[in-house]
């Protein structure tokens, strides 16, 4: 039998800042847990950040720092083309599968 | 008016010795960056400022733990390496610790462990210059094998010669090591006289661990030096 390539896995986590990124706009990761209402975790939610953009789904880039102020600059996220389409076939599919449980 | 500290240098430095470079960049600097952000935004307003700092080492604490306990995210080999020298270290010098004291009084148990505690204390800081020699030297041709080749090859090496230097110590001493090690420690106990002989017979393990740690030092920093020049070829 021919082996299907690997399908594009969505976690909860990963739905819900793609829901966020893509019905908003581009977060920065404590907007996104601020925007979560505690579903998300300052302290992990870099980790599951880093999986997305590992798996090509968000892309981020540094911001630049207020003037005159010292530290880190922040990273702010946006989803990519790819991000989008994974959301959009996989709520189609939840809705679809809803659908037939209650038909 | 003076100027405000940026917290989170210490996560960053932390970070740096633990975990590979591109986690620190997409996991622990974002976490940190908000820590900064969320403090200067408090400004010089107190109770904000307070649980911004709370809230950002409590983000970075959970940041570091899930990094360390996912393997997604790995650590830097150098730092595995010194974690598990420091456990087999630690489980080496529980081990003498524990076959010293079988079968003798509890007070000489305890003061046999303190003195065995302390002797391997002084081969530690005996062996520190050779392990930090081959560690700094030997990066330069691999970082790895220059780990392994202190942490490992060198304490061997010491061993070895303590071993053979314990082997030459004349057989009309009548102590065994332990006794030996607790003597030189314990002049109440065993006599200033037989204390002072005790410290000279430890001298034969000592110094020739010092050559151990040292031939093995040189032998690993050829092999290390060797090995680069060949791959380079």
């Amino acid at each position: 039998m021919a082996r299907h390539p690997a399908l594009p896995t969505l976690p909860g986590k990963q739905r819900l800042i793609l829901e966020l990124l893509v019905s908003q706009r581009p977060m920065y990761g404590l907007q996104l847990v601020e925007a979560s209402r505690g579903r998300l975790k300052r302290g992990t939610v870099y980790v599951t950040l880093g999986r997305m953009e590992e798996k090509g789904y968000v892309e981020s880039e540094q911001d630049s720092l207020p003037a005159g102020a010292a530290g880190l600059p922040r990273r702010l996220y946006r989803p990519t083309a790819l991000g989008a389409r994974v959301l959009h076939a996989w709520t189609a599919l939840a809705r679809e599968l809803t659908a037939g449980a209650h038909a | 008016m003076t100027a405000m500290r940026v917290p989170g240098r210490l996560w960053l430095a932390l970070a740096a010795a633990l975990f590979d470079e591109r986690t620190v960049r997409m996991v622990i600097e974002p976490t940190v960056a908000d820590l900064q952000h969320e403090v200067r935004e408090a400004g010089q307003h107190r109770r904000r400022r307070w649980r911004a700092l709370w809230l950002g080492h409590a983000a970075c604490l959970r940041a570091g733990l899930i990094g360390l306990a996912l393997r997604r995210w790995p650590m830097r080999r150098d730092a595995v390496a010194v974690a598990v020298a420091a456990g087999c270290g630690a489980v080496v010098l529980w081990m003498l610790a524990a076959t010293a004291v079988w079968g003798t009084g509890l007070e000489a148990r305890l003061h046999m462990a303190a003195s065995i505690v302390v002797f391997t204390g002084m081969c530690v800081v005996a062996l520190l210059p050779f392990v930090a020699a081959v560690w700094f030297i030997g990066s330069r041709w691999s970082t790895r094998e220059a780990l392994r080749a202190a942490f490992l090859v060198v304490p061997l090496g010491f061993l070895a010669g303590g071993c053979l230097g314990w082997a030459l110590v004349p057989d009309i001493w009548p102590a065994s090591l332990w006794v030996t090690i607790d003597a030189a420690m314990n002049a109440a106990r065993f006599g200033d006289q037989f204390e002072n002989l005790a410290e000279h017979v430890l001298m034969y393990p000592l110094y020739l661990g010092i050559v151990g740690a040292t031939g093995a030092a040189v032998l690993s920093l050829l092999a290390l030096k060797l090995s680069a020049r060949s791959v380079a070829e």
